[in-house]
């Protein structure tokens, strides 16, 4: 009897944890074992094999290995993820900066500037796609109308600047995450701190240079990795704005991806791309984990 | 209390794995039948189409179902339908997913692409319903057959392409519509416009599929007689007869290029609806469009069709010789998933709509339906005088219609094609023979992959 409710008592995490494990099972271990298995299969759908799925090894890896849009998207991909990431972390420094000083309005400004990273980013994407517009859109008038330009841009139709204007938005979307998280940061460093910089006579740039920055360095650390792991997994901005053009322009690796299953039919192909993809995500993820348990550690 | 919260966790965790089962197990049990209501028994068919979006086929399509439904209360009919660029995207995820629309709207050319998908093939074979004498009245369905299987009927509507123009604006430029004949004839009327500071017409270039298929259809096709494959896109489908670097299909991709971006006479849009808004808006004269598009024009404005007049797609010279316009005959055609659970309901609506009492349906909106017998009838011609010319032009301007081939590799190919034209037919201005060149080559590799 004793030894009965002791297995009990032991089971009962078990118990409340299942709900859980029963969806992540489902809905991403299942997914995820399903497509390495894809990666070493002939899953050509264009093409169906008299032999059905066959087993073909490395092949689908060697193809995409091969191929020079994969390559191009890589480019792209590391691109888009240097710009946006440097971008929104910069921009949501200042801001949090700005956010942590005292101003009348000051609890209003932190809440407004959190309505970008609340916006559905599909619904982002289509205001933007009004504002980029060549002839009645708001960028054009405004720049033509300061001086700026002399003609109209056509912002998602160049080849050369249809992906700096997806990193914009990107950028624009993603800002208010940091400044939330630095500023977070930014309150728990003590004021004591920056007390004994004042009597010491350190200026502003002094105060960030050598107490703010440091302070905040671990919740940095942090933010970008998220911001670099979220960025590797972005589809719907590139995808809602350009859909990967101009000329694969803005053909990120998720839209690779997609395009290579969806549309050339070639999931075995398009599943060794996700697992290269997958496992490039899985390093990331790796150092933010170790980073979180030192974080613990110090604590 | 400690009872109750394990009740619950256990609770929660049978509906989740029943929930989660019952995700999985729906749509294999209504797989293998095929069964008639014959009755009063309440059923619902789910109809997938890529045109729902747009006004014109909204109403013909609700128009459709409320006409069928008065004589049928018994069948539902609940229609899904994205915008083009999602749509093929969704019925292939869904097809994937098991769990696709009991009757899918697609083009002809589409269909061995989806019936691809499952090694068994997607849809039914549609040969022990039709009879051969309804096949012959039907605009396309010759292009529904896919290795001697019928996979799907062509009972909507149907449209190739005309040059629209706006009568005011060529009167005021001193143009006879009748007179332009050829590429030469257009672009000369063209210039003209250009020359008071007015775009002639609006070309697609961008991510949109029109970017090739609008020169295509106007340039490439007629000359060349296939842009992918020579002899009107036929057989065979091997990577030594791809025909993309034809010195013709180059030849007219630099046409359209240097009308473009030389001549300046056509203002670079994303989207086909941006042409038609400033046609409509009397911004430019020209508009290559479908029967749909008065449809359209009736539902924007109707007073602007009285401003409205269409030619026919010219010809083209090359060499010194004439080509005439082939340009597809677009039938909306639609097939019957095999996990239909009523096929032959399904079969028994998609009939009906051939019949002259739908198919007035849909010419009152605009489009022409695919009846010939109905779309040549006294009645259809007074009624519907600028959709009907476009009929006339397929007798008496057009030659063999041609559609792109009907591959499953048709989506990468047509992407390869898609790249190169956002390169050539945009500010880019990338070298025609070039594009065209490595067009060809990735066209060989997809179609000399095992």
């Amino acid at each position: 009897m004793h030894k009965n409710v002791k297995w009990k008592k032991k089971m009962e995490p078990y118990l409340f944890l299942a709900p859980l494990m029963v969806i992540i099972f489902a809905f991403l271990l299942i997914p995820v074992i399903k497509a390495a298995v894809m990666s070493f299969q002939y899953y050509y759908i264009a093409k169906p094999s008299a032999d059905g799925n066959y087993f073909v090894g490395v092949e689908n890896y060697t193809k995409v290995l091969s191929d020079e849009y994969f390559f191009n998207s890589v480019k792209v991909t590391v691109l888009y993820i240097l710009v946006t990431v440097m971008g929104r972390y910069l921009i949501g420094f200042g801001s949090a900066l700005l956010l942590n000083t005292k101003f009348l309005g000051r609890g209003l400004a932190r809440a407004l500037i959190i309505i970008p990273w609340a916006v559905p980013e599909v619904v982002a994407c289509l205001v933007w796609i009004l504002m980029y517009d060549q002839d009645y859109g708001v960028i054009n008038y405004l720049l033509n109308n300061a001086g700026i330009l002399s003609y109209n841009i056509a912002y998602l139709q160049d080849v050369s600047i249809a992906l700096p204007a997806a990193m914009v938005v990107n950028i624009w979307k993603g800002f208010p995450f940091v400044a939330i998280m630095l500023l977070a940061g930014m309150q728990s460093v003590s004021a004591e701190l920056y007390e004994a910089a004042d009597i010491d006579g350190a200026g502003s740039w002094q105060k960030i240079r050598y107490i703010t920055i440091p302070s905040i360095r671990p919740v940095s650390a942090i933010v970008f990795l998220l911001l670099i792991i979220w960025t590797i997994k972005d589809y719907a901005i590139a995808y809602v704005l350009a859909k990967g053009g101009p000329s694969r322009a803005t053909e990120i690796l998720t839209i690779y991806v997609q395009q290579t299953g969806f549309k050339y039919f070639d999931f075995g192909k398009a599943a060794a791309a996700g697992m290269l993809m997958l496992l490039v995500s899985l390093s990331f993820t790796y150092v933010y984990f170790k980073m979180l348990n030192r974080e613990e550690g110090e604590l | 209390m400690k009872r109750l919260h394990k009740f619950l966790s256990v609770l929660l965790c049978v509906v989740l794995i029943l929930s989660l089962a019952a995700c999985g197990g729906d749509k294999e049990a209504g797989g293998d039948q095929d069964t008639d209501t014959g009755g009063d028994e309440q059923i619902t068919l789910t109809f997938s189409t890529s045109v729902y979006v747009e006004e014109p086929h909204q109403k013909a399509i609700d128009g459709l179902i409320a006409a069928y439904n008065e004589q049928n209360p018994n069948v539902k009919i609940e229609i899904f339908g994205a915008g083009y660029d999602g749509y093929w995207d969704n019925i292939t995820t869904e097809i994937l997913a098991n769990n696709e629309s009991d009757m899918i709207q697609v083009y002809p050319e589409n269909i061995s692409t989806y019936h691809a998908i499952r090694p068994e093939g997607t849809f039914i074979d549609l040969n022990e319903y039709m009879d051969d004498s309804l096949k012959e009245r039907l605009v396309g369905q010759e292009m529904c057959d896919v290795d001697g299987q019928t996979l799907a009927i062509s009972s909507y509507a149907w449209g190739t392409t005309g040059i629209f123009y706006r009568k005011s604006l060529l009167e005021e430029a001193g143009i006879d519509p009748a007179a332009i004949k050829t590429q030469e004839d257009f672009r000369d009327a063209s210039l003209k416009f250009v020359a008071n500071g007015i775009y002639a017409t609006g070309i697609v270039s961008g991510t949109h599929a029109f970017t090739i298929s609008e020169w295509n259809r106007l340039l490439a096709r007629p000359l060349s007689n296939g842009l992918y494959f020579p002899n009107g896109e036929s057989e065979p489908y091997t990577a030594d007869n791809v025909n993309v670097s034809s010195p013709e299909n180059i030849w007219a991709a630099q046409w359209w290029q240097d009308y473009i971006l030389e001549d300046k006479a056509a203002k670079l849009v994303t989207d086909k609806k941006d042409t038609r808004e400033m046609f409509w808006n009397g911004d430019i004269p020209f508009c290559m469009d479908g029967p749909w598009f008065v449809g359209m024009t009736r539902e924007r404005d109707e007073s602007i069709l009285d401003d409205v007049g269409i030619i026919p797609q010219f010809d083209v010279v090359y060499n010194g010789e004439n080509y005439q316009p082939n340009p597809t005959n677009y039938p909306l055609v639609t097939m019957i998933s095999k996990n239909c659970e009523y096929p032959q309901e399904a079969y028994k609506f998609l009939e009906w709509m051939t019949t002259d009492e739908a198919q007035a349906i849909i010419a009152d909106c605009g489009m022409i339906p695919s009846n010939v017998d109905y779309s040549t009838s006294e009645e259809y011609i007074n009624a519907h005088e600028l959709e009907y010319a476009i009929v006339d032009f397929m007798q008496n301007n057009y030659t063999t219609l041609i559609a792109d081939p009907n591959i499953p590799q048709l989506g990468e190919i047509s992407q390869i094609m898609l790249d190169a034209g956002q390169k050539m037919f945009s500010e880019q201005a990338a070298d025609v023979q070039t594009e065209m060149e490595a067009a060809q080559t990735a066209i060989e590799e997809v179609m000399s992959r095992e």
